[in-house]
């Protein structure tokens, strides 16, 4: 090839060059890399699996390390919806034992403080009130199998979650583990330790009707649907929660035996959990990315600008019009490359979430005789109206010695990815 | 003129390819552990490649071991006339921690460490067996089964001594750098089954510190 050539196909070559590392740079994204794993090994895998579970078990060993806790949390509370309390129980244990591993050091954690990388790169914890709803579900099949010290362990490490809220007050606050942790600590006949947690709970919920030692009964009733994450701003650098939708449920309340209706107390609201704890330190860096990206951009867009203005103009030169096309060309290129630094550049905010969580927690202990006993439960909208095709039947049975947990959701949420 | 403008188109041409190829490495890395990987063999009394602050195998190794070798300079357990009985359950260890735990991971390696060592100077009574042990005895009384090499012991042992303990903790957080500490103390005290007396008591405490990354405070 001559020069002459060479020389005119430059303004064609070297913007398709630039453009081809735009496009490489943007178009593989981490966010959704999957393992490969061959069907009979899936197989085998799923095997002694109840089936209703396999889409999560499936996504589990699919998404690896980096989806490792969500969609444990996931597959834990698909499980004790459907009454497979063992992969429940495992499923928490291995969602807190990664909750409660410290990330220092770690790879992935780097490349998410980087400007290249997104943060859902990282390798997902969840937010304080999902590690703390995390404690929570393990805690109630602690309750369940009538171990109730790792339960109290658990409602106790639950609040040690909360309390990175940037805000004291809201510091701590999370009412429904100081209930557990106290009502189980009645169960022990921990006197002192009842005593602690209901103080604490009284801090938050002054009106809270408190159990007594005589109730035999503790009913959790749970409503709504979890809180969404969305990214906002520019690059969606910020994270914003919002409550979740298409659900009415607000209150509930409960009759034994066709008797009096009683309201269940709204003890816990966990859309307002996710929204107090205010400002995250990661959200610094990934202002600073946002703010990065869109200065580069700006900067890369007046540079090529420039430069085509350059080009144009060298035409009338005449001897120095090679020079001035050169000039151009470097300028062209800084502004290109200052273009794909902000292409590059990663500032959205993670937004996995935990998609089948309550909206609210409610409780009320109960004193009943043991035996058998029909529960009728009514879930009611904001104004306390009855939602019909939402209540609920059950048979319990109180045991003559030990108290009994029930605990029941408005509508069954099944999490598949879809 | 022409020279020069071969060179430029070049440098261009150049850098464009560095750039290329960083903007192919900046999202190379594929999902960490797609092969997995092979199980190994790890220190259970040294910290391990996973940990936290809360209890782990080199505690309960640690704390087992400094407990049984306390247990053994105690005259009045080891040099009594008669070997005392001792009864080592996780019923009577209560856990008032944050941490999960299985407490029979603390009370099965104390008796098994203390019965091995003992020597015949304790004597440890399986009282968690005890339902297997009556179990047992019936059929020898009903002449179900022979009577063992020991026809004549008729009652199952009662125990001079039970070791009781609670494990506590205090955690605590420093929301502006996320470091998270949690002091654990462990206590163990023997008590005398007949007068109620504390006979022997030892502890262990440890405190674990750690911030997890920025990116998850």
């Amino acid at each position: 090839m001559d020069s002459n050539r060479l020389l005119r196909l430059r303004f064609v070559i070297v913007p398709l060059i630039l453009m081809c590392c735009m496009i490489s740079a943007c178009g593989t994204s981490s966010m959704n890399q999957t393992i490969k794993v061959p069907e009979a090994q899936m197989k085998a895998f799923l095997a002694s699996k109840p089936e209703a579970l396999h889409p999560v078990y499936r996504q589990l060993r699919v998404e690896g390390e980096r989806n490792r806790v969500l969609n444990c949390m996931h597959l834990g509370l698909n499980a004790m919806q459907l009454g497979y309390w063992n992969d429940a129980k495992d499923a928490f244990d291995h969602a807190l034992n990664n909750i409660e591993s410290v990330y220092a050091d770690n790879k992935q954690a780097a490349q998410s403080r980087s400007l290249w990388y997104e943060e859902g790169r990282k390798n997902f914890k969840g937010e304080p009130y999902e590690r703390v709803m995390a404690y929570y579900y393990r805690g109630l099949i602690y309750i369940r199998d009538k171990d109730f010290q790792n339960a109290r362990a658990c409602f106790k490490a639950g609040i040690n979650q909360d309390v990175f809220a940037e805000e004291k007050k809201y510091q701590a606050d999370f009412a429904l583990m100081s209930y557990l942790g106290g009502w189980v600590s009645l169960q022990l006949n921990d006197d002192y330790l009842t005593k602690d947690y209901f103080e604490e709970l009284k801090k938050f919920r002054p009106d809270v009707i408190l159990p007594k030692p005589e109730d035999n009964v503790l009913i959790i009733v749970e409503t709504g649907k979890a809180p969404r994450k969305l990214g906002d701003g520019v690059g969606h650098w910020q994270l914003k929660l919002f409550r979740g939708k298409n659900f009415k449920d607000k209150r509930a309340a409960v009759s034994v035996d066709g008797g009096e209706k009683i309201s269940v107390y709204p003890l816990e609201d966990i859309y307002w959990q996710a929204t107090t704890r205010g400002g995250r330190q990661i959200d610094h860096f990934l202002k600073g990315q946002a703010i990065f990206k869109a200065k580069t951009e700006m900067v890369g867009s007046t540079l090529t600008d420039v430069a085509a203005t350059t080009m144009h103009a060298s035409t009338v030169f005449g001897n120095s019009s090679s020079q001035l096309q050169g000039v151009g060309a470097a300028v062209g290129l800084l502004g290109v490359a200052a273009q794909l630094a902000s292409y590059n550049a990663r500032p959205e905010a993670d937004i996995r979430y935990w998609a089948n969580l309550p909206d609210s927690v409610h409780t009320i202990s109960l004193n009943l005789t043991p035996g058998t006993h029909q529960l009728h439960v009514e879930f009611q909208d904001e104004h306390g109206i009855n939602i019909e095709a939402l209540n609920q039947k059950i048979e319990i049975n109180v045991p003559e010695t030990s108290s009994n947990l029930i605990w029941l959701r408005s509508m069954q949420q099944i999490y598949i990815k879809k | 003129m022409k020279k020069k403008s071969i060179t430029l188109f070049g440098m261009t041409l150049l850098f464009g390819m560095v750039l290329l190829f960083s903007g192919c490495a900046t999202y190379s890395t594929q999902v960490d552990n797609t092969s997995g990987r092979p199980s190994v063999y790890v220190q259970n009394d040294s910290t391990g490649p996973i940990a936290g602050i809360g209890i782990e195998s080199q505690d309960i190794i640690g704390m087992t071991d400094k407990m049984m070798r306390d247990m053994f300079t105690y005259p009045i357990l080891t040099n009594a006339g008669s070997p005392p009985h001792v009864i080592i359950d996780s019923q009577y260890f209560k856990n008032e921690s944050s941490s999960r735990i299985n407490l029979n991971m603390i009370t099965d390696r104390l008796r098994i460490g203390l019965n091995r060592n003992a020597r015949g100077r304790m004597i440890f009574v399986g009282r968690h067996f005890s339902d297997m042990v009556e179990k047992e005895k019936k059929l020898k009384s009903q002449g179900v089964v022979g009577g063992g090499t020991t026809p004549h012991a008729s009652k199952t042992l009662g125990g001079d001594y039970l070791l009781g303990g609670r494990i506590t903790s205090q955690d605590a957080i420093q929301q502006s750098t996320g470091l998270t500490s949690r002091s654990t103390y462990i206590m163990f005290e023997m008590v005398d089954l007949q007068t109620g007396q504390i006979v022997w008591g030892g502890d262990y405490s440890f405190k674990k510190a750690a911030a997890d990354d920025v990116i998850y405070r």
